[in-house]
C-alpha cells in the first residue's frame, strides 16, 4: 500500500494509536521524495535513522513555500493541483507555491473535518459563496475547499457572489433574502472580509434578514485584507444581529494555503462541551493533524499551556512537508488551538513611537469603540 | 511591588496616583521654577552626578544594572558597557558648552519615556535641565527605574536643582493621572512604545488649546563601509569589532542600533566574507558580553522569521544568500548574521541581527537607502578620508540625524538631533 493510500486509509478511519507511526512513515517518505525537505533535516543533523519519534521531527518554516521548490520527485510533476499563498503584501513574485500531488487527500482532509465541524447535521443545504470558486481562482487552495464543500453538502440553490475583483455583497443579500423567503437554511462560506463586506451592505441596506433555522456561516482569514478588522467576537454578533445565524452556528475556519487539513472553532453546534462564548472558543484539529505550540528560540514545544508559535504535523500533507511551523501565535491543549495572532515581522522599533504610527493605533482603537 | 520604590522614593505606585498628586506635583515645579536657578549651579550639579553615572563604582548605577540584570535577563557586562557608552559623551565640558547656547526659558516638560531602552532619552533630560526647564517624566512600566535613580542622584547633588525633575511612574489606565499630567505641562515630549501616547492625544491641554506633543519616530540606524577592497585586514578586523559593538549594546533595542551593514564592493566574495568576519566578531563579543538569558515570544518569533527566511532562501538556490547564526539548532539565539548580497535596507528584528548587503558607488547607496529617507537616526560611517565628504553629503540628504565611526554610535553627543532635532529645535523656539 503506498504512502498516499494509508493516509487516506487514516484520514476515512483515523486511529490514535496508528498516527506516530504513520507519521514516522511519512516523514521517511518526505525525506527520501522532497529534496529540499531532505536537505533541511540534514542541516539540522536529522534523518531517518535518527528520528524515532513523532517529536523528533523537524519542523520546516511555511516560509519554504514561499522561498523554494517545495516538488516531490516521486510524483509526476503534471499531475495534482499547484496553490498559491494570498500574497498580500509582498506582490504576486513573493507568493508562495504548493503543489499537492494527491488532491483527493486534500479533498477527503477537508470533507471529513467539515462534516464534523460545519455539517455534523448531515444538512444538506444551500449554499453561498463569497470567494470565487475554483473555476474562477484556480490558484486559490479556499476556493478549491469552497468548491468541495459545495459538490458534497450543497443542495437546492448555490451561488457564488464573488469575482477577483471582490465580492458582489449587494448580490448576496438578494441570494439570501430569497432563501429566507423560502425558509430554505443556507451555508455562507467566504473570508472574513467578505463577511465584512456583507454586514455592512446590510447595515447600510437593511431591514434584517432572518436566514431559516440551521443557516450556518464559515469564515476565514481573520484581518486579512480588511481596513478595520473585524474580530472574531464581532463576526458571530453580526452574523446573529443581520442574518439571525445562531451563535453557535457561525464557525471561524483557521487553515491555510501551506496546509492541507484545517481547523475549525468548536461550538456546542459541534463540539459538545465547547464554550458558547465567542471569545472563549478553541478551534478543533482533526485527527490526522498534530497541532504544537513552539518556542521559536529553541524550536522546542512551550511549556504546557504556554503560547508559542504554531506548528502542525498535517499526514494530509503527505506529498510535500507534514511538520510545518507556522506564524502564528497560539496556545494548544490537545487537538484544541487557541490562535493568537500573526507574528509581526520585524517593523518598527527603536527608542520612540512614531506619532503616526501613534494615530493609526488610535484610528483602529475609534474604529473599534464605534463598531 | 514597584520595583522603583526600592531604590528612589520620589516613584510612587499607580495606586497611589491620582489625578490630584500630578496637579500637586506640577504645581510645586511651576513654583520652583518661578526662581531661576544660576546656570552654572545647574552645570555643577548635572556634572557631579553624570560623573557619578559614568563610574562603574557609583552606588545607584550598580543598583540599577543589577535590577534590570533581574528584570530583563540582559547580561551585566553588556549592561555595564552600554551604560558607559550612554554617560560617555556627558563630560563637564560638553555640558558648559551645551549649557552656553541654550536658549533658557521657564517651562514644564512632560516626557513620557520608552521602555525598551535603560536611560534612553537621557540627552533630553539633560538639555531641558541646562536650558532651564523643569520636567515630569512619566516612565514606563518595564523600566521605571533608571530615571527615578537618576533624579535622586541629581538631588542629592544639589537638591535645588533636583527638585526641578520629577520621576513619576503610572499606566495608561489611569486616565485621570494622564489628564493631569496632559493638562499640567506646557508640553509633552513622547518616546517609547507606550500607549499613554494615545491617550495624550486625545486629551485637551489644559488651556484648551491643542498644545503641541512632540512625539520621537521609529527610526533605524545602519553601517555603511565605503572602499572596502582597500582596507587591510587588520582593520577590516577591527571594523567588525567596532560594528560588533554597535550592535550589541543595549541588545539593539534603541534607535542608535544598526539594522544593516552596506559593504562597498565589486566582489561579492570579499563582502561575504566580511559578513563572516563579521559573525566571528559578534560571537567573541558575545563571550565577553553575553545576550540576554531570555528573549520575549513575539521578539524570538521575530528573529526566527528572520533566520529562516533566509535558511529557505538558501535552500531554495539563492547563491546571494548566507545564514550565519550564533547558538545552535536547540540552543538560545546569541546573534544572527544575514548576507544578502543586494538587500534593500532591511530592518532587524534585534536580538543582535544585522543585514550585510553589497553596494557599488555613491549613487547606489543613495537610491539604496532613500526609501527610508527621513526614518534614519544614525549611521557609522567608514570611508577613505577622500569620499568622506561625499558620503556625509548623502547621508545627510536621506536625513541621517547622526553620523559617526563605527562603534561610537550609541555615544552620541549632547547636542545630537535625535529624532531630526525636534526636541532641542522646540527647546530653542518656545515659548
Amino acid at each position: 500500500m503506498s504512502i498516499y493510500e494509508q493516509v487516506l486509509g487514516f484520514i476515512e478511519s483515523p486511529g490514535a494509536e496508528s498516527f506516530e507511526a504513520l507519521a514516522l512513515d511519512v516523514f521517511r517518505f518526505q525525506f527520501a521524495n522532497v529534496p529540499v525537505y531532505r536537505a533541511y533535516c540534514q542541516s539540522r543533523n536529522a534523518n531517518p535513522e535518527n528520528v524515532r519519534r513523532l517529536a523528533n521531527i523537524p519542523y520546516a518554516s511555511t516560509l519554504a513555500f514561499k522561498y523554494a521548490d517545495v516538488a516531490n520527485i516521486s510524483d509526476d510533476a503534471a499531475a495534482g493541483l499547484t496553490f498559491l499563498t494570498s500574497g498580500t503584501t509582498k506582490g504576486f513574485a513573493e507568493r508562495g507555491r504548493h503543489r499537492v500531488p494527491k488532491p483527493e487527500i486534500y479533498r477527503a482532509a477537508a470533507i471529513a473535518h467539515l462534516r464534523r465541524m460545519l455539517f455534523p447535521d448531515d444538512a444538506r443545504i444551500a449554499m453561498l459563496a463569497m470567494h470565487p470558486t475554483a473555476d474562477r481562482m484556480p490558484e486559490s487552495s479556499l476556493s478549491r475547499m469552497i468548491g468541495w464543500c459545495i459538490e458534497e453538502f450543497g443542495a437546492g440553490a448555490v451561488e457564488c457572489v464573488a469575482s477577483r475583483q471582490g465580492v458582489d455583497a449587494a448580490r448576496a443579500a438578494v441570494f439570501l433574502a430569497e432563501t429566507a423567503a423560502r425558509d430554505e437554511p443556507v451555508c455562507i462560506l467566504g473570508t472574513t472580509a467578505s463577511f465584512a463586506a456583507l454586514f455592512e451592505h446590510l447595515r447600510a441596506n437593511g431591514p434584517r434578514i432572518r436566514l431559516a433555522a440551521g443557516s450556518r456561516i464559515m469564515d476565514t482569514g481573520g484581518a486579512k485584507g480588511q481596513i478595520i478588522p473585524l474580530g472574531a467576537e464581532a463576526v458571530v454578533a453580526s452574523a446573529g444581529q443581520l442574518l439571525g445565524v445562531a451563535p453557535a452556528l457561525a464557525i471561524n475556519e483557521y487553515g491555510m494555503t501551506e496546509l492541507c487539513s484545517q481547523l475549525y472553532d468548536a461550538t456546542p453546534f459541534n463540539c459538545a462541551g465547547a464554550a458558547g462564548t465567542p471569545g472563549a472558543r478553541m478551534k478543533l484539529a482533526p485527527p490526522w493533524m498534530r497541532p504544537v505550540a513552539l518556542d521559536p528560540a529553541i524550536m522546542s514545544p512551550a511549556a504546557p499551556g504556554a503560547a508559542g508559535m504554531l506548528a502542525f504535523f498535517d499526514l494530509a500533507n503527505a506529498g510535500s512537508i507534514s511538520a510545518l511551523m507556522t506564524e502564528d501565535f497560539g496556545i494548544v491543549q490537545g487537538d484544541a488551538v487557541a490562535i493568537l495572532g500573526r507574528a509581526a515581522a520585524s517593523g518598527a522599533r527603536g527608542c520612540a513611537l512614531a506619532i503616526d504610527e501613534f494615530a493609526e493605533r488610535e484610528l483602529a482603537r475609534v474604529a473599534a469603540d464605534r463598531r | 511591588m514597584n520595583g522603583a520604590e526600592e531604590t528612589a522614593p520620589s516613584v510612587r505606585s499607580d495606586a497611589q496616583l491620582d489625578e490630584r498628586m500630578i496637579e500637586a506635583r506640577a504645581a510645586e515645579l511651576r513654583g520652583v521654577l518661578e526662581s531661576p536657578l544660576d546656570s552654572t549651579r545647574i552645570v555643577r550639579a548635572l556634572t557631579a552626578t553624570l560623573g557619578g553615572w559614568r563610574e562603574r563604582k557609583f552606588a545607584p548605577r550598580r543598583r540599577i544594572i543589577a535590577a534590570l540584570v533581574q528584570a530583563w535577563g540582559w547580561s551585566e557586562a553588556l549592561l555595564e558597557e552600554s551604560f558607559d557608552a550612554l554617560f560617555a559623551p556627558f563630560d563637564a565640558e560638553s555640558i558648559r558648552d551645551f549649557a552656553r547656547a541654550a536658549t533658557v526659558a521657564n517651562e514644564l516638560i512632560g516626557v513620557v519615556m520608552p521602555g525598551n531602552v535603560p536611560g534612553a532619552g537621557m540627552h533630553e533630560i539633560v538639555a531641558a535641565l541646562l536650558s532651564g526647564r523643569g520636567l515630569i517624566l512619566k516612565t514606563a512600566s518595564p523600566e521605571p527605574l533608571t530615571f527615578a535613580a537618576f533624579a535622586q542622584s541629581l538631588r542629592a547633588a544639589d537638591a535645588a536643582v533636583g527638585e526641578r525633575l520629577a520621576v513619576m511612574n503610572w499606566s495608561r489606565e489611569n486616565r485621570a493621572a494622564t489628564a493631569a499630567f496632559r493638562r499640567a505641562c506646557d508640553w509633552i515630549a513622547a518616546f517609547g512604545d507606550d500607549l499613554t501616547l494615545a491617550d495624550l492625544n486625545r486629551l485637551p491641554a489644559g488651556d484648551g488649546s491643542s498644545r503641541a506633543l512632540v512625539g520621537f519616530g521609529a527610526r533605524y540606524s545602519g553601517v555603511v563601509v565605503a572602499g572596502f577592497d582597500r582596507i587591510s585586514d587588520g582593520d577590516a578586523a577591527a571594523l567588525a569589532a567596532a560594528i560588533a559593538r554597535d550592535l550589541a549594546l543595549f541588545e539593539q533595542q534603541g534607535c542608535l542600533s544598526p539594522h544593516q551593514a552596506m559593504i562597498e564592493t565589486q566582489d561579492a566574495g570579499a563582502a561575504r566574507d566580511f559578513a563572516r568576519r563579521l559573525a566571528a566578531a559578534i560571537e567573541r563579543r558575545s563571550a565577553r558580553t553575553p545576550p540576554p538569558s531570555r528573549f520575549d515570544l513575539e521578539a524570538a518569533a521575530a528573529i526566527r522569521r528572520m533566520r529562516e527566511s533566509a535558511r529557505w532562501r538558501m535552500l531554495g538556490g539563492d547563491a546571494g544568500v548566507e545564514l550565519l547564526e550564533g547558538g545552535g539548532w536547540g540552543e538560545p539565539y546569541r546573534w544572527t548574521v544575514v548576507f544578502d548580497d543586494r538587500a534593500e535596507f532591511t530592518i532587524s528584528p534585534g536580538g543582535r541581527a544585522l543585514t550585510v548587503a553589497r553596494f557599488a558607488g555613491d549613487n547606489e547607496l543613495y537610491d539604496r537607502l532613500s526609501r527610508f529617507a527621513g526614518r534614519f537616526e544614525a549611521f557609522a560611517l567608514a570611508a577613505p578620508p577622500t569620499r568622506w565628504a561625499d558620503l556625509h553629503k548623502i547621508l545627510e540628504r536621506i536625513e541621517v540625524a547622526y553620523i559617526c565611526k563605527p562603534g561610537a554610535m550609541q555615544s552620541p553627543p549632547l547636542n545630537w538631533r535625535h529624532g531630526g532635532g525636534i526636541f532641542l529645535e522646540r527647546l530653542k523656539t518656545s515659548p
